[in-house]
């Protein structure tokens, strides 16, 4: 473990050191996801030969794009997991690597009628861009309609109906909930509401809202649930939120749309997974914060569950972050409306429980190592400084 | 002359009927803190005010008994009042923190250390302890079966249990269907240690076995230390030489009956206020 953690926190109240870190982090991060493309692609074939001169060959925007794509990230999973290097599967998903080079190049405009014809063959006449900010139709011959992704905060990409926002995978707290489809409505009213939680956000702890956009750039989006007016239940009702190490840069979000979900718990839910996010970065940049062993579960303080250690380092970061954004929100009075502020200060005696526990947090961890003590230090710092919020609020009479 | 407080949430607590002969003790339960609780406007979150001066907490000798707030309104008012349970327990800190001494260690279970799941207990005595034994366990994860091969046998538990060794006898559904967690079924003969200060008693309740006093004396040392108590029972296993820890537990719903062991509390309530009214002196004598 390098790194200095107080770093962290400079991101997390927007020091003036803070882009330094956060360009730093993520050039970490893009550096690690072509290392691992390239060798993913090592097997030396026509195929993985053309995709790598393909993607060197390509303008360094578009290997960036190309680089923090989900989609890339996807296949190159698949690709780290298959082997002997000669199996014919092997070559088949290196032909996906180039596929997705050929989507990204038609949604960029530099493509060729073999990048049309791959696509078409492999995918059909629609499909979403490996970014999800932009929607290509076939047209015909080498031409395709371009249509822009809703997109909140400027840079985040609301995808609804990509197939990977579809997917179903029984491990994922959303993508394991029923696919619904979206109306054109639902999907105007979820963008609103996230929309609103970043302009909240960017009011109250604007170097939070910069953390959002730096380290989410898409947002996956599940209905699971139908609420009819006459009552009528269609689904599974849940609003979870996660964030996705198999796709860096982005979140899942279920049901936006369902009213129980509003802006304010939006907002905990986009920093939160985006806190995960960024936090993951960091490792990536200088190693895990601990051992990812789970025999020894300690104590959530907040939720009362058994998690693994290492959840619990990146937990009491993430309601550090969001009880100074909820704090932030409440002392600035940013909330529009009565009841936003009434929910903000409800939860926010949640984030702060934990941090009053009576004793350093740094001791509920249970390893099978020393923690480090830049770790320790950053805790004990964290804990002081909320602490600090409510020593003054504590008021016990003692009536002589 | 040092003042004896019970903070407890559970009437049933077969601790209170022994504590109450003591004269003098005072008794707060845990209903009467919440309802004292009020919510406050922002910047303020709780308030508690309450007449505390019955108490007289400062330098006092507290049992603080709250293990759960099962059979007590306090949960439900703490929700009426949007108040996560660590406010309770963050208030009981409070109230009790002149106290000379807190026989238990504070706040919600898993965060205090006198109540902590039996995996974390078994890590913390094999850091204090290393030669101890303690049940091999596996522990599955997000609804995945652990590998058991290493458990002969294996037996299903909740992380909270601390008396059932055979069959686990309630589990919720999250740690029957989640997290599952199992552990080696103990060999030998029970024996539990009952325990008030320094002074313990065993107890056989499957039969009398030999048992290392020498190693008891150490485990109740080393319990006493490691989970911020000064009372409770500690499970352990005994085959021939080999002594296995297997939980300390706050309830001693196994000793309570115990002669023996109502007189080691009695004893410990005298030794400790007699050591706090000293220390009391010996300070205003500065």
């Amino acid at each position: 473990m390098s790194g200095d953690f107080d770093s962290i926190l400079d991101v997390l109240h927007g020091t003036p050191i803070a882009p330094d870190v956060t360009n730093s982090l993520l050039q970490a991060k893009l550096d690690d996801i072509y290392k691992v493309l390239v060798q993913a692609l090592s097997v030396r074939n026509e195929v993985s030969q053309a995709a790598v001169d393909r993607f060197d060959r390509a303008p360094s925007a578009t290997q960036l794009k190309l680089l923090a794509s989900p989609e890339v990230w996807d296949t190159v999973g698949v690709l780290k997991s298959h082997h002997p290097p000669h199996d014919l599967n092997h070559a088949h998903l290196q032909q996906k690597v180039l596929l997705i080079v050929a989507r990204l190049l038609i949604a960029e405009g530099g493509h060729t009628p073999d990048d049309t014809d791959l696509v078409l063959s492999q995918v059909g006449p629609v499909f979403v861009s490996p970014a999800g900010d932009v929607a290509m139709t076939h047209i015909h011959g080498n031409r395709w309609n371009r249509t822009q992704m809703a997109k909140i905060g400027q840079t985040i990409a609301l995808d609804f109906d990509s197939p990977l926002a579809k997917q179903s995978n029984l491990t994922s707290v959303v993508f394991s909930l029923p696919c619904l489809e979206w109306t054109e409505g639902e999907k105007v009213l979820a963008g609103k509401k996230i929309e609103r939680a970043i302009a909240y956000m960017d009011t109250a702890a604007p170097q939070l809202g910069l953390l959002v956009r730096n380290f989410v750039r898409r947002i996956f989006l599940r209905k699971s649930v139908d609420i009819h007016k006459d009552g009528r239940i269609v689904g599974e009702f849940a609003m979870s939120s996660e964030h996705l190490p198999r796709y860096p840069g982005t979140i899942g979000l279920s049901n936006p749309q369902v009213t129980d979900n509003t802006v304010v718990k939006i907002m905990e839910s986009v920093l939160h997974e985006s806190v995960h996010n960024f936090l993951a970065c960091y490792e990536t940049a200088h190693g895990h914060f601990m051992s990812s062993d789970r025999a020894y579960r300690p104590i959530s303080p907040w939720s009362g569950n058994n998690i693994p250690n290492h959840s619990l380092s990146h937990a009491i970061f993430v309601y550090y972050a969001c009880h100074h954004l909820f704090e932030r929100c409440l002392a600035l009075g940013v909330f529009e409306h009565g009841s936003e502020a009434e929910q903000a200060e409800a939860r926010i005696g949640d984030f702060a429980s934990g941090f009053l526990i009576g004793r350093n947090l740094s001791s509920l961890f249970a390893l099978n190592h020393s923690l480090n003590e830049g770790l320790r230090s950053v805790i004990e710092r964290m804990q002081k400084d909320v602490i600090n919020c409510y020593a003054y609020n504590v008021y016990l009479q003692e009536m002589a | 002359m040092t003042n004896i407080v019970l903070i407890y949430a559970d009437s049933r607590d077969p601790l209170i009927p022994l504590l109450t002969s003591i004269e003098g003790l005072k008794l707060l339960h845990v209903d009467q803190i919440s309802r004292s609780l009020k919510r406050e406007q922002w910047p303020g979150l709780y308030r508690c005010a309450m007449d505390l001066s019955e108490y007289r907490f400062h330098n006092s000798l507290i049992f603080n008994r709250v293990f759960g707030l099962e059979n007590s309104e306090a949960m439900s008012l703490l929700k009426a009042n949007r108040l996560h349970e660590g406010w309770l327990h963050h208030c009981i800190d409070q109230i009790t923190k002149p106290a000379a001494k807190r026989v238990h260690d504070i706040g919600q279970r898993g965060v205090s250390r006198t109540l902590l799941p039996l995996n974390i207990q078994w890590y913390l005595l094999a850091q204090a302890l290393p030669e101890i034994r303690t049940p091999a366990f596996a522990l599955g994860f997000n609804g995945a079966m652990p590998d058991l091969s290493a458990l002969h046998p294996p037996i299903l538990k909740s992380i909270w249990s601390f008396s059932a060794w055979k069959n686990e006898t309630y589990m919720t559904e999250l740690e029957s269907r989640w997290n599952r967690f199992f552990v080696e079924a103990p060999m030998g003969l029970p024996v539990i240690v009952s325990f008030a200060g320094d002074k313990y008693q065993l107890h056989f309740p499957k039969g009398i076995t030999e048992v290392s006093l020498e190693a008891i004396q150490q485990l109740v040392t080393t319990c006493r230390c490691e989970f911020k108590t000064d009372i409770g029972e500690i499970i352990t296993f005994v085959k021939g030489d080999e002594l296995t820890f297997c939980a300390y537990s706050p309830y001693v719903g196994f000793s309570a009956s115990s002669p023996e062991f109502q007189d080691a509390l009695i004893a410990y309530c005298k030794t400790t206020t007699s050591l706090c009214d000293a220390a009391q002196l010996a300070y205003d004598s500065i």
